[in-house]
C-alpha cells in the first residue's frame, strides 16, 4: 500500500506511515486547534492498513509537545491496533521530561499493547 | 467616561505609557497579548512565548510545562469564549514572580455557562494528584468510547495536573448575559 507522509509544521508533527515496513512514526509537536482535521487522513490510512497489515507493526511516538485533543487522536489510533498481532509501541521522551514519560505510562494502562519506553 | 475610554485615553498619554512600561519590570512579563484571537494569532502568540521562554534559558521541563499550559489555555480561549461585537477581545499573559510561572487568560463567556464551569473548576481544585489522575483517565476513556470532539474538561484537568497547584479563577459580570472569565495556572520553576 501507498505510504503516507507529512512534513512537520509549527503545530503538527512529522508523520511517516510505511505500510510495507509496518512502521508508523510521529515526531515533533502536535497541537493543532482541531486535531481531527489533521488526524482524519491518518486514521483512514490505518483502517486501510489493518485490512492486510505487515507481519509486525511498530508504532513510534517521539513527540515533544501535544495537546489534549491530539492525545485523543493518538489513543484512537492505538486503539485500532489492539487486536493486531505483533504490534509494539515505542514511546520516546526527552531525558528530563517526566510528564511525557508519565503520559506514556498512562496510555499503556489504557491500551492493550506492549509499550517500550526510550529516552532521547 | 467609561472604563474603556479611560484606558484608551491613558494609553495615548506618554506618562501613562511610561507608567505601563514601568509596571512591567524586566523579566517578569514573558508575554502579554490583549486583543482579537484567531488560529493565526494563537500561533503567533505561542511562537513568541516560546522564543521568550527560550531566551530565559529555562531548564527543559520548566519550559515544556509553561508551553504546554499555554497551549491549553490559548485553545480554551479559542474554543470556549463567546465573543461578540461588543466584547471581541481576550487577554493572555505569561509572567514570572517569586520562582513561579503564572499563565493567565481572560475571555468573555455567556453568563449561563458560569455555573457549569465553576462546578468543574471547583471539582478539579478539591482533588489531589492521584485524584486528578483518576479523573483524567476516566475523562479520556469516556471520550474514547463516545468519540466525542468535545473535551469535557480534559484541557482543564491536564492544566491542573501539569501545574500541581490549585487553579485560580474569577467571573466578573459585564452585563446580565455576559461575564468575563479570568483563569490562572501557576507552577514553581524547577530548581536545578
Amino acid at each position: 500500500m501507498k505510504n503516507l507522509t507529512f512534513e512537520a509544521t509549527f503545530e503538527t508533527p512529522q508523520v511517516v506511515l510505511d505500510g510495507n515496513a509496518g512502521v508508523l512514526e510521529f515526531s515533533g509537536r502536535s497541537h493543532p486547534e482541531d486535531s481531527l482535521i489533521f488526524y482524519k487522513p491518518i486514521l483512514n490510512w490505518v483502517s486501510d492498513y489493518l485490512k492486510s497489515p505487515a507481519p509486525s507493526t511498530r508504532i513510534v511516538i517521539r513527540l515533544e509537545y501535544f495537546n489534549t485533543s491530539t492525545s485523543k487522536m493518538i489513543l484512537s489510533l492505538l486503539n485500532k491496533f489492539e487486536n493486531t498481532e505483533n504490534t509494539v509501541v515505542d514511546w520516546f521522551h526527552f531525558g528530563e521530561d517526566e510528564d511525557m514519560l508519565e503520559c506514556g505510562k498512562e496510555f499503556s494502562e489504557l491500551i492493550n499493547l506492549p509499550f517500550t519506553f526510550h529516552t532521547i | 467616561m467609561n472604563l474603556r475610554d479611560m484606558a484608551l485615553k491613558n494609553l495615548c498619554d506618554f506618562d501613562e505609557l511610561f507608567n505601563l512600561h514601568s509596571s512591567m519590570p524586566d523579566n517578569q512579563v514573558i508575554i502579554a497579548y490583549e486583543g482579537e484571537f484567531n488560529p493565526q494569532i494563537t500561533q503567533s502568540v505561542l511562537s513568541l512565548a516560546e522564543r521568550n521562554l527560550d531566551s530565559k534559558m529555562e531548564e527543559g521541563q520548566t519550559k515544556r510545562r509553561a508551553y504546554n499550559i499555554a497551549i491549553e489555555c490559548l485553545q480554551n480561549i479559542s474554543t470556549h469564549s463567546d465573543r461578540d461585537e461588543k466584547n471581541p477581545n481576550c487577554i493572555f499573559v505569561i509572567g514570572q514572580r517569586d520562582g513561579h510561572y503564572f499563565i493567565s487568560s481572560g475571555n468573555t463567556i455567556k453568563a449561563d455557562k458560569i455555573e457549569k464551569l465553576k462546578r468543574k473548576l471547583d471539582q478539579i481544585n478539591t482533588l489531589d494528584p492521584e485524584g486528578l489522575k483518576q479523573l483524567h483517565m476516566q475523562a479520556i476513556k469516556e471520550s474514547l468510547k463516545n468519540q466525542t470532539t468535545s473535551n469535557s474538561g480534559l484541557g482543564l484537568i491536564s492544566i491542573a495536573r501539569k501545574s500541581g497547584k490549585k487553579l485560580g479563577f474569577q467571573f466578573t459580570l459585564i452585563d446580565p448575559e455576559n461575564a468575563f472569565f479570568c483563569f490562572q495556572a501557576s507552577f514553581p520553576k524547577k530548581s536545578v
